[in-house]
């Protein structure tokens, strides 16, 4: 008992002591006790599973746009611009990434070990700075897609009798296919419609005659044959023989929705990932060794 | 004789002498997309128009030529032959599209649309033995164009004159220009904010390396966590001191120990 007595009395001596250094500062920490820290934690662990869910959902997103169902690829492939699938590529990696490092970050603010808070730090600054260079390509490329770039690849490449070269040869074709069941499914013609074909040349136009084919055939309202209904009214234009809207609006909607899907969702995660990085920082430089 | 002579004069005069009637052939209406094309144009289909000066059996023929070379068009008589498609631009003029009168029947009420198309034949282009070829037309023009009624190649009745049709110029592809004409709001928003924050994250962090790094551990009071005791664990130091810290400030307010006090 006397021992006890005399540790204590040590012990209060060392408190006086390092209350007098300490100062207001300790009086401070003493005042915010166990339940502050639990509550930061607690922050701290909520904040990291949103961001694996998170993570997990960019992933889902960017293979489904990868999976590219209504294979356009072969136009983005043509242009030399395909950067929008570059970014949903990152865009998977980086989910997965992300899911992986807030198991990580969990496991390192409910156990407050500096090694492992350190290496979450580390790694999520790089996968921050992956998914920002995915959100800003994914919001630039998407500005190139303009009406007059798909009428111009549609005219130089559509039907290309002479390519220049093997590379040539392979974007002319997928253009062709591209655009031929375009006009086939949509029920659409050119980028702006049938006048796309008289009001400039083209390669089309370069081995189809234009009394022949004042625009393809593919423009043609068809029977269930595939055989146009009526050829006559099809080359003359009467309304309901063939299709007189354009294309554009079904090129252009699913890349819209393909580009700022990858950005803004990325834009999302990233500002709530930039509190709990901070947080987490702060909270790592609370850690004594 | 001479009165036979001037009579007989009269007479072939009344019969090389043309009908001309006031109407004019017409351009298809405009809810035809293709009415112009590059090489082609439609016109209306000539119906009741000859019906009181020809016979069903007369052939009606269009009569094509580059407007700047109207004036030197004459109707063709016999034994002159009709200017044909494979000469033309050369020749400035050719005839076409002949069909008797009964294939345009005068049908007042009817609402179907009946257009000629010109220049919607390819397979004669070259082919002399149709010098009647409905060819696609090789310049873009302008154009003039009337119908003549002709019985046995004698001309009978014709139309006016349509002028200055126009078919319309292909320009090259490569005048168009792709770029955008600017960025778009949503870019500038989305590159100027996260780059800001990833700035922000990395100044952070380095400034909390070098916090971290200038305490050394030896004055880990100064922080806000008392020193652990000399053989206490490494672990977890934010839970388990703060819980000491607060033992000992109860113990020594309450002025002695309770029970044992095992650390």
């Amino acid at each position: 008992m006397f021992s006890s007595y005399k540790d204590n009395c040590v012990c209060g001596f060392l408190l006086e002591s390092t209350a007098q250094q300490g100062g207001l500062h300790e009086v401070l920490k003493m005042a915010k006790g166990d339940n502050g820290v639990r509550c930061f934690q607690g922050l701290l662990v909520l904040g990291n599973v949103i961001i694996g869910l998170c993570g997990i959902a960019l992933t889902a997103e960017c293979i489904f746009f990868v999976s590219d169902q209504q294979t356009l690829y072969p136009l983005l492939e043509a242009t030399n611009n395909d950067d929008i699938y570059g970014a949903a590529w990152i865009g998977i990696f980086v989910g997965f990434a992300l899911f992986n490092l807030a198991v990580l970050g969990i496991v390192g603010v409910i156990k407050s070990n500096r090694a492992m808070l350190l290496a979450y730090i580390i790694l999520m600054l790089i996968t921050y700075a992956f998914e920002t260079a995915s959100c800003i390509t994914a919001a630039t490329h998407r500005d190139f897609f303009t009406r007059n770039l798909f009428l111009k690849q549609m005219l130089e490449k559509y039907q290309n009798p002479e390519p220049l070269n093997n590379d040539d040869k392979w974007m002319s074709e997928g253009v062709t296919r591209t655009w031929d069941r375009l006009m086939l499914q949509h029920e659409c013609c050119g980028v702006n419609g049938p006048s796309d074909w008289q009001n400039y040349m083209s390669k089309f136009r370069n081995i189809n005659s234009d009394s022949e084919f004042p625009w393809p055939r593919q423009c043609c309202v068809m029977n269930v044959q595939g055989i146009p209904v009526n050829l006559d009214g099809c080359k003359l234009g009467v309304s309901g023989y063939y299709n007189d809207k354009g294309c554009y609006e079904l090129i252009a909607g699913p890349m819209d929705r393909h580009a700022w899907g990858v950005a803004w969702f990325g834009f999302a995660i990233l500002c709530w990932t930039f509190w709990v990085l901070l947080c987490t920082m702060f909270y790592w430089s609370r850690i004594e060794y | 004789m001479t009165a036979f002579r001037v009579l007989l004069l009269l007479l072939l005069t009344d019969i090389y002498t043309t009908q001309k009637i006031t109407e004019k052939p017409s351009l298809a209406g405009p809810e035809l997309r293709g009415r112009i094309t590059t090489s082609t144009f439609a016109l209306n289909q000539p119906r009741c128009i000859f019906d009181t000066y020809t016979n069903t059996t007369d052939e009606i023929w269009l009569v094509v030529v580059l407007t700047s070379e109207k004036s030197k068009f004459v109707n063709p008589v016999p034994p002159k032959s009709l200017p044909a498609y494979q000469d033309f631009p050369l020749n400035s003029s050719y005839m076409t599209l002949n069909t008797a009168r009964l294939n345009y029947p005068c049908l007042p009420d009817s609402t179907d649309i009946t257009v000629l198309r010109v220049g919607s034949e390819t397979s004669c282009m070259t082919d002399r033995s149709r010098p009647n070829c409905n060819g696609p037309l090789p310049v873009p023009g302008p154009y003039s164009v009337k119908f003549l009624a002709m019985d046995n190649s004698q001309p009978k009745a014709e139309t006016e004159w349509l002028d200055d049709i126009m078919l319309k110029t292909a320009q090259q592809s490569n005048t168009i220009d792709p770029q955008p004409r600017r960025r778009s709001a949503s870019m500038i928003v989305i590159t100027t904010i996260l780059s800001i924050l990833l700035a922000i994250l990395l100044v952070c962090f380095i400034a909390t390396l070098i916090y971290v790094c200038l305490t050394p551990a030896s004055s880990a009071q100064q922080r806000e966590l008392s020193p652990e005791e000399s053989g206490g664990s490494r672990r977890g130091g934010v839970k388990l001191t703060h819980y000491r810290y607060l033992r000992k400030q109860r113990d020594i307010q309450q002025g002695g120990p309770r029970g044992s006090d095992t650390l």
